[in-house]
């Protein structure tokens, strides 16, 4: 039963993760974009997030996700995070594009792809870095959920949140492999939320 | 304020109905409502099959666009189309939306007003050991997902039930089978309305705390205490009052993680809600309920953002002179 | 009498850190104390501990006695009973200092109910007669704080803290962040309450300015200690202490003369019919920031640009360093029109032109050092990387910085510091025309002198200096351009705009610099504006200053008919020239 846990985890770990980086990835590009082009991509692409926004994330991921198999769950899972944090990174580039040490660089002839790498980009790396560990969290919760719904991880995989279902229906008496999946998803997430609330405090300039 | 509504409204109802769109378009492509009947024992004949899918415009093999304009016609009339087994949605979307309120209105009620005046009294204790308590609180119960708080506050129901002796939490249902009494009622909602009211909480008073810790220092706090007065009521008619402006913004994000909170509470509960009928669906290929759910879940996230506009431009006049 | 006494206070935040050491203070009924010094010097501190307002981990000792009663001590409940009612302070920056989802009609009112028993309508009827009294329309009363401007909300400050006839007032930079005519209006409205309740004053300023037409005794602060104290002439005609001296010295003065000589180069930099419009959302209406501005600049010759804040004059400068199609209108510089630039030629001209900002903490990339700041241009334009190193040490050398700094990120320098790493930079390529926003206006005093001096010594370019007070430039320009509402309303040599100004905004302008004189402060006859520094959005017929004009309320019935139907236009000729249909003093415009 600790394997299966285990193997369970590492399930949900990785489904985490691999959802993280896609949707902050995404998130990045589209904010950036949309931020330092300014006008009808902006417009449209902003668009678009907020049509995503308001469909139930739910639909979302367990329509999206054809079949089975834990591949396509993390950029389903993607799909419905990402919308906020491009929104985020959008408004950072806007605010960043018109800071005066930009302007300077601008005026000194830099041309911008070498303004947008040397000074807005490492400005946006904090946010992105805080986001995607968040993001982490986010998404391994969303998986087990998905999968406590028989929506996400189909037997024979196996993560927390199937491990979960299995064991939540007993009732009444301590079911053991609940309480081990459960323990270990908590703890799995508030170390993922340490983790990202730690980044916030060192990339904030008000606590340096 | 008016012309700012309207344009905000016209913009949402735009978006509302490009979401709904487009939440059909994906339900009617990957979900396949044929694979219900053909898995039927015994199996119907191709011809009974398709004719019967047509009928309920759940037909794979029509065109997704004049299934589509099918749907989309039916809307605008009121009618949501029928279940693929043939009984119409807009009832039965109806009855369990009442559910869905009766479980999601309390509780959710209760935790934000309880999160944002913990969460402010928190921020004013700064550093004591209230404040660590409650941090450390919300901050735990953040990182429980939802189904497992559930499942944890039924076993320790069950626990309670065993040491009094009587039966005083219910979590079955939303009634005993046979019993209506308001008594009854009470019992069976005090488990899900607690871990909707938590989850909100969390949030609220997470998110309340930092707001309020911002202004805690703020210029115009200390000049409240220059007029004479104490730095609680200080705190309390200008700190909070100003702190709880931004909290009108995000309770349109709050109150989608509500909807999803509310899908597996019922789930949980066995309540006989909008979201255990969506997930029920989706399993089933159903794609009338999932694109009417769609339909309901995109106006109440919608409204919910009106709502917080609305709100928003209430509690801070800067908000009403930026547009 | 003395109503306020502080003896040997002193304020610690950590075990070692304090912020206040060994003050003694007194101030009397009807007196006002002048407490100066730069920023960090403790006046703040001070004036927060005089009100038992400071945060709670800083730990105080000494004594405080607000006539017979000893305040340190004291619980939070007792205090409060004092302050606002005895005892009230008015803060700096009115626009946080005031709670903006409520308005400063309410706010004034509760300051009234928190000390007396009186109904909501009495309070409200109370708030209304003191926003009367410091001279702000009583109907103002249910705006939010956003929604008036920032005298107005100083204003608004001042009628909260005189509310309940406080025998202790404690006013710390009322006037900073206010634009100089705005800056007046409010010391004037100081000096009235003064004079009608008798209150015993504690002006708490960084500018020994702004302190001489009021105090009548003047304490002069350094890093937490008194250095200097005594009356105000003295302070201002015999300073002992080389701080005192200091500051003195880093005030602008009118009165020294112009010592820069003009030049007669070619032209550097040609304006002509410069137009800039936003269209904003807020009551979908045109800012017309600049709205037709013509000048140039000659090859060695520093250009002021005056004005009150948002009159268009950053905007006019951002104009010129786009170094393209301006909206309407034409800019040229080194004789190219900036319309006609193609990318290459408009980055090979860039080298030709910089720009040193207002504020050096947002100009410099805080994730960058010194040494790559200052080589980005450099490296931009195609010096080698070594030569771009040595490069980098000469100009630090220039700017009165230490090679040291080289490896220094912008956060840890100070802000005289800072800035010298921006006119650095903006030296970098030599360029041919400098162009400067303001670049003093956020340093302490004591840099602001050194920071002006490292100006004077290399400005040997065209130079166009933004300013937004006439004291600033005075020594440093050759001519001067006045400008309001987007337009440029005089403009012509130093000596002649400052010694007979003919625009009645420049007069007013000139008058509403400080005088770092008491008596000369207290003698002089000024003509203050009346209203507020204008909005942008407004734009009525005929002459856009005539509702401040102080020339315009003394003209009659028919001369007024000029200023009402037409808009004064600037005609081109001579070297002097006003857009005014009544100048005070003939300038030849050939009108």
């Amino acid at each position: 039963m600790f394997a299966l846990t285990l193997r369970g985890a590492r399930t949900s770990l990785v489904v985490g993760f691999a959802a993280a980086a896609i949707s902050t990835g995404l998130a990045a590009v589209v904010g950036a974009f949309a931020g330092y082009a300014g006008g009808a991509l902006d417009r449209g692409l902003m668009w678009g997030t907020d049509v995503l926004l308001i469909l139930p994330p739910l639909l979302v991921v367990a329509v999206v996700r054809p079949g089975g198999g834990m591949a396509a769950l993390a950029p389903s899972l993607a799909a419905f995070m990402w919308m906020v944090t491009a929104r985020a990174v959008r408004a950072e580039t806007l605010s960043l594009r018109g800071r005066e040490y930009v302007l300077a660089a601008r005026f000194v002839g830099v041309r911008a792809p070498r303004a947008l790498v040397r000074h807005v980009l490492p400005q946006l790396a904090s946010l992105l870095a805080v986001d995607a560990s968040l993001n982490v969290g986010i998404a391994i919760v969303a998986e087990s959920g998905l999968s406590y719904l028989g929506l996400g991880v189909r037997p024979p995989d196996v993560s927390l949140g199937v491990l979960i279902a299995d064991g939540g229906g007993v009732g009444g008496a301590f079911p053991w492999p609940f309480g081990f999946a459960a323990v270990l998803l908590v703890v799995i997430v508030l170390a993922v939320n340490l983790v990202g609330d730690g980044l916030r405090d060192v990339f904030d300039p008000e606590s340096r | 304020m008016a012309a700012f509504l309207l344009r905000r409204l016209a913009n949402r109802l735009a978006l509302g109905a490009l979401a709904v769109s487009l939440g059909y378009l994906l339900a009617a492509a990957a979900l396949d409502p044929r694979a219900g009947y053909e898995g039927r024992v015994p199996r119907p004949p191709d011809a009974v099959v398709d004719a019967r899918l047509t009928a309920l415009n759940l037909n794979d093999r029509t065109p997704l666009v004049d299934r589509y304009g099918r749907w989309a016609a039916g809307i605008l009339h009121g009618d949501f189309g029928r279940t693929s087994d043939g009984r119409p949605v807009g009832g039965e979307l109806w009855r369990r939306l009442g559910v869905s309120l009766r479980l999601l209105t309390v509780g959710a009620v209760l935790g934000s007003v309880l999160g944002v005046l913990v969460g402010a009294y928190a921020a004013m204790r700064r550093g004591r050991a209230a404040d660590r308590l409650i941090s450390s609180g919300s901050y735990l119960l953040v990182a429980v997902p939802v189904f497992v708080l559930a499942v944890l506050l039924q076993i320790a129901a069950g626990a309670a039930n065993d040491a009094m002796g009587v039966r005083v939490f219910q979590w079955v249902g939303e009634t005993t089978p046979g019993e209506s009494g308001f008594f009854d009622r009470v019992q069976h909602s005090v488990l899900p309305t607690i871990t909707i009211g938590l989850t909100q909480f969390a949030l609220y008073s997470r998110y309340q705390r930092a707001l309020m810790l911002d202004v805690l220092h703020a210029d115009f706090v200390r000049t409240a205490r220059a007029k004479g007065l104490r730095r609680r009521s200080a705190l309390l008619r200008h700190g909070l009052r100003t702190a709880v402006a931004p909290m009108a913004a995000y309770f349109a994000y709050a109150s989608g993680l509500l909807l999803l909170g509310g899908v597996f509470t019922e789930k949980v509960f066995g309540w006989h809600g909008i979201g255990e009928w969506l997930v029920d669906s989706i399993g089933r290929g159903d794609v009338n309920v999932v694109a009417a759910i769609g339909c309901l879940a995109a106006c109440g996230v919608s409204s919910a953002g009106l709502v917080s506009d609305v709100l928003h431009g209430v509690l801070d006049p800067r908000v009403r002179a930026a547009v | 009498m003395t109503v306020l006494r502080a003896t040997d206070l002193t304020v610690r935040y950590a075990r070692d850190v304090a912020a206040l050491r060994g003050v003694d203070l007194s101030v009397e009924a009807n007196e006002v104390l002048g407490i100066v010094g730069e920023s960090g010097s403790g006046k703040s501190t001070l004036a927060l501990a005089l009100m038992g307002l400071l945060p709670e981990k800083a730990r105080v000792d000494g004594s405080v006695r607000l006539g017979a009663r000893e305040l340190l001590g004291r619980s939070d409940a007792q205090l409060s009973r004092i302050r606002g009612r005895e005892m009230s302070m008015v803060f700096q920056d009115a626009m946080s200092a005031l709670t903006p989802v409520r308005t400063v009609g309410d706010q004034i009112a509760e300051a009234v109910r928190v000390h007396s028993r009186v109904g909501r309508a009495a309070a409200r009827a109370r708030a209304a007669e003191l926003l009367g009294l410091v001279g702000v329309a009583s109907r103002r009363a249910g705006a939010y704080p956003h929604e008036l401007s920032g005298g107005m909300r100083q204003r608004v400050l001042i009628a909260m803290a005189i509310a309940n006839e406080p025998s202790v007032l404690i006013a710390d930079e009322p006037t900073a962040s206010l634009d100089v005519t705005v800056q007046g209006q409010v010391m004037d409205v100081l000096r009235a309450v003064k004079e009608a309740s008798g209150a015993a004053i504690v002006l708490i300023s960084h500018d020994l300015g702004v302190v001489a037409g009021l105090a009548d005794r003047v304490m002069v602060m350094r890093a937490g200690r008194m250095v200097e104290s005594g009356p105000v002439e003295q302070i201002y005609r015999a300073p002992t202490a080389p701080d005192t001296v200091e500051l003195l010295r880093s005030i602008p003065r009118l009165d020294e003369p112009s010592v820069r000589e003009s030049r007669d180069g070619s032209v550097v930099l040609e304006v002509d019919g410069l137009v800039k419009h936003y269209r904003t959302r807020r009551r979908g209406g045109t800012v017309r920031a600049v709205d037709g501005i013509a000048f140039d600049v000659r090859e060695g010759e520093t250009l002021a640009l005056v004005g009150e804040s948002g009159c268009g004059k950053t905007t006019a400068l951002m104009e010129i360093m786009r170094l393209s199609r301006p909206e309407k209108g034409r800019i040229s510089v080194l004789g190219e029109d900036t319309a006609r630039l193609n990318a290459a030629r408009r980055r090979a001209l860039r080298q030709a032109v910089q720009i040193v900002f207002q504020d050096s903490r947002s100009s410099l990339n805080p994730r960058m050092r010194v040494a790559d700041i200052l080589a980005e241009p450099l490296i931009t334009h195609g010096t080698p990387v070594a030569r771009a190193r040595e490069r980098v040490s000469e100009l630090l050398e220039s700017v009165g910085l230490e090679p040291g700094h080289e490896r220094r990120y912008p956060h840890s320098l100070s802000g005289g510091e800072r800035q010298r790493v921006g006119i650095a930079r903006a030296l970098a390529l030599e360029p041919r025309l400098l162009l400067l926003d303001e670049p003093i206006a956020a340093l302490d005093a004591s840099s602001r002198a050194d920071v002006m001096n490292l100006v004077e010594e290399r400005l040997d370019m065209a130079c166009l200096f933004v300013a937004h007070d006439l004291a600033t430039v005075h020594r440093l320009a050759h001519r001067v351009a006045v400008m309001h509402l987007g337009r440029i309303v005089e403009i012509g040599p130093v000596d002649d705009v400052y010694g007979s100004p003919a625009h009645p905004y420049t007069r007013a302008l000139l008058d509403a610099v400080p005088i770092p004189d008491p008596v000369l402060a207290r003698r002089r006859d000024r003509v203050v504006l009346r209203g507020e520094p204008p909005d942008l959005m407004e734009s009525p017929a005929g002459c856009r200053f005539r509702s401040r004009c102080p020339r315009y309320a003394m003209l009659t019935a028919t001369e007024r008919s000029l200023c009402e139907e037409h808009d004064p236009a600037m005609l081109p000729g001579t070297d002097r020239m006003v857009a005014c249909h009544h100048p005070l003093v003939g300038v030849g415009t050939g009108r």
